[in-house]
């Protein structure tokens, strides 16, 4: 019997503490589920960031690459247009531009010349040459030359210029040569 | 005593430690010696490795005329290299380089094989080969950038200009004679390169900037070049002559506003001419003047009151001087001539009576002070003087036949510089073709002005003679040069030419000099035709190429012309 009691009172307390036992053993689960998911969280952010700095890295290296692409590309445009510049500057050369005048316009130099002295021109170029009208470039066949269209532009104001000074010279031709 | 196993076990330990800690300490020791010691030392030495410096050429200045018209520029073009011991297929890569930059592919697999770090493949390439190169992709072959020398004028001008090499060093002319200025100072550039040879962006470089040339400012007029050129070959061409020579000046300051030598050459592709094309005979060959010099001869006796313009002088057709009877061009004789008649029959005879009242010691007195026996100074490479009969050797013989322009030689340009002393009022002045050197923000560096050598003879003897010489032109030897209300002045020159240690009555030298307006002389000009055939006379076929120009420079610098 007092066996039996001291049983009964030694599982008394037992019985007592159970209670207490089971909500100790809760949060140390629950605190090794939570360390568990923070160093899985852990691992995943190292994980994320090591794949953003990579991205972030390699995203640097191929804008390099394509910042060096372009900067060749550049390079290269700006030889082309120093190359462009010289053939423009080679285009511009007397010789060529006399060859053209000759072939393409059927202008002809000059034989003679003619001084013209008149209101129209400026009191420096009092002496001013001309071309004769022995040169082939009277009025007529500078008309007949003339570009089509409506002469605007440049070129169309040079040649009516061109045109006015010839019939100038003409007319001041019997008097001042 | 028997130590026993524990302890021994303990000491080995310790001793093993301190073994391990000695290692440790030395091998610390040595890091810190590599890291902090040599550090820097090694850290270059690595970066060299992967570093490869590539040569920057800097731009040679611009060569602009007097207007501002370029006549000589740099461009960028690419240059072609390998690095040998990156190209893995030798052979495919030899073959692609071959067929692009149209080589031999011998010869390129040759450079492939080399046992060297840096090989030239094709330097100065077409843009179009440069971008075929680079979608080759070709593994160890790399481009760089180079300046190109491009003269986009190609001949005009070419004795002047002379031409720049592949590594754009002057050669010729004013790219030789500037070329310090003109040159720059070249700049590196260091860039990393990964294993494949490409470059590593965002990796080290390091830039030398290259300091591009300063530009240059020439007393070189684009237009009258061009009128002086084509009128010298038409001339040359006409008269079937080997050669020709045309300068026209300022001789109010020196300034020499065109220079031409015919044949001529293109500067873009001088190796495709012969050498001797690219002579500037106007600077660096002599020639008999013949009777273009007797003005010096004139001016001498006139400043010297030796002659006046009222005496007259009697021409027999030859005059008997000591050792022997030197002949006039006209052998029947001029008779009785005036001064001024003199200059304008270019008599012989009359001249020789004039050197003989100047005497042998003034004669040479005025040879020198007009600076025919010394270079002028122009600034042009490999200027020559002129060959005279040296002073104490000189014969009365000597002094007639030099009177009027034979036994002695003198340069184009030393001829022209002695003439447009007579042309400005008697002072001699330094030619130049540099005006001014500009850097590359267009400030100017350094500017050239004309150099007063001597006042040689007095304005008022030079004013007479001018006259003189402007009758010439008008009713003298010179008449195919004369144009209506010019006012153009000159003398013609026929020289007999030495060949083979002898005169030669075959071989001629034809020439022209003068100038215009005689009031206010703005151009003088030289012609000189090598060997005419046909027609040889001065007058014949030198004078109406004067004319020629004449009229153009005056049309273009709009130089008035008297309508009297």
């Amino acid at each position: 019997m007092l066996a039996a009691r001291e049983l009964h009172a030694y599982a008394q307390p037992a019985a007592a503490e159970r209670p207490r036992r089971r909500p100790a053993r809760r949060p140390r689960a629950a605190a090794r589920r939570t360390s568990r998911t923070a160093c899985v969280c852990l691992v995943l952010a190292t994980v994320l960031c090591a794949f953003a700095l990579t991205y972030r890295h390699s995203a640097l290296v191929r804008l390099g690459y394509q910042a060096d692409r372009l900067s060749t590309q550049l390079a290269l445009l700006q030889r082309q247009n120093g190359e462009r510049e010289v053939t423009l500057v080679s285009l511009g050369a007397l010789g060529r531009v006399q060859r053209l005048a000759e072939s393409r316009l059927g202008m002809v130099r000059p034989k003679g010349s003619v001084v013209v002295a008149g209101g129209a021109l400026p009191v420096h170029a009092a002496g001013v040459i001309a071309a004769a009208p022995q040169d082939g470039l009277e009025p007529p066949a500078l008309a007949s030359l003339a570009p089509s269209g409506d002469g605007g532009g440049a070129l169309g104001r040079l040649w009516r210029m061109l045109v006015r000074f010839a019939r100038n010279s003409v007319e001041a031709a019997g008097r001042t040569i | 005593m028997q130590i026993s196993y524990g302890i021994l076990q303990r000491r080995r330990a310790g001793v093993f430690f301190a073994l391990i800690v000695l290692i440790f300490a030395a091998l610390t020791g040595r890091l810190a010696f590599l890291q902090f010691v040599r550090g820097p030392e090694l850290r270059e030495r690595a970066l060299e490795l992967r570093l490869r410096d590539v040569p920057i050429e800097a731009k040679r200045g611009t060569i602009y005329d007097r207007q501002g018209r370029e006549l000589a520029v740099s461009i960028d073009v690419d240059s072609v290299y390998a690095v040998p011991a990156q190209v893995r297929d030798k052979v495919g890569t030899a073959s692609q380089l071959a067929a692009i930059l149209d080589l031999d592919r011998d010869w390129v697999l040759e450079r492939l094989n080399r046992p060297e770090g840096f090989v030239w493949i094709k330097r100065k390439v077409t843009a179009d080969q440069a971008t075929a190169i680079r979608s080759a992709r070709l593994r160890g072959v790399n481009m760089t950038q180079e300046a190109k020398r491009v003269y986009p004028k190609g001949t005009l001008a070419c004795h002047i200009l002379g031409f720049a090499g592949i590594d754009s060093q002057g050669l010729e002319g004013l790219e030789f004679q500037y070329d310090a200025y003109l040159r720059g100072t070249r700049g590196w550039i260091s860039v990393e390169h990964d294993a494949r040879g490409q470059e590593i962006p965002q990796a080290v470089h390091r830039y030398i900037e290259p300091t591009p040339g300063l530009s240059m400012v020439l007393t070189i007029d684009e237009t009258i070049q061009y009128i002086v050129e084509r009128e010298l070959e038409q001339a040359v061409t006409r008269h079937g002559a080997l050669g020709g020579t045309i300068i026209a000046m300022d001789p109010r300051n020196g300034e020499v506003l065109a220079l031409a030598n015919y044949p001529f050459y293109d500067p873009n592709n001088y190796q495709a001419y012969p050498v001797s094309s690219r002579r500037n005979g106007a600077v660096v060959d002599t020639f008999s003047p013949g009777s273009t010099f007797k003005p010096i001869t004139a001016a001498a006796a006139l400043e010297d009151r030796k002659v006046s313009w009222g005496e007259r002088f009697f021409c027999g057709g030859s005059l008997q001087v000591p050792g022997r009877r030197v002949s006039c061009h006209k052998t029947t004789g001029h008779g009785s001539q005036t001064l001024t008649e003199v200059i304008q029959n270019s008599c012989n005879v009359g001249f020789m009576n004039i050197a003989f009242r100047l005497g042998i010691e003034r004669f040479y007195d005025y040879v020198e002070a007009f600076g025919l026996t010394a270079k002028t100074g122009i600034d042009l490479p490999g200027e020559a003087s002129g060959l005279i009969v040296p002073r104490a050797k000189a014969k009365p013989l000597d002094l007639a036949v030099m009177s009027f322009g034979q036994s002695l030689t003198v340069t184009p340009l030393q001829l022209l510089t002695a003439i447009s002393a007579i042309a400005n009022g008697g002072t001699l002045l330094q030619p130049h073709v540099v005006r001014e050197l500009r850097d590359a923000d267009g400030r100017v560096v350094e500017t050239f002005t004309s150099t007063t050598e001597r006042k040689v003879i007095a304005t008022q003897t030079a004013r007479e003679l001018n006259l003189s010489l402007e009758a010439t032109v008008e009713e003298g030897t010179g008449r195919r040069a004369f144009l209506p209300g010019f006012e153009l002045a000159g003398k013609t020159g026929t020289a007999q030419k030495v060949v083979g240690g002898r005169v030669s009555s075959e071989s001629h030298i034809s020439s022209f000099i003068g100038f215009g307006p005689t009031r206010d002389p703005q151009v003088a000009l030289l012609v000189v035709l090598d060997e005419p055939t046909g027609m040889y006379y001065g007058g014949q076929v030198a004078a109406p190429v004067f004319a020629v120009i004449m009229q153009d420079v005056y049309r273009y610098l709009g130089i008035p012309i008297l309508t009297d």
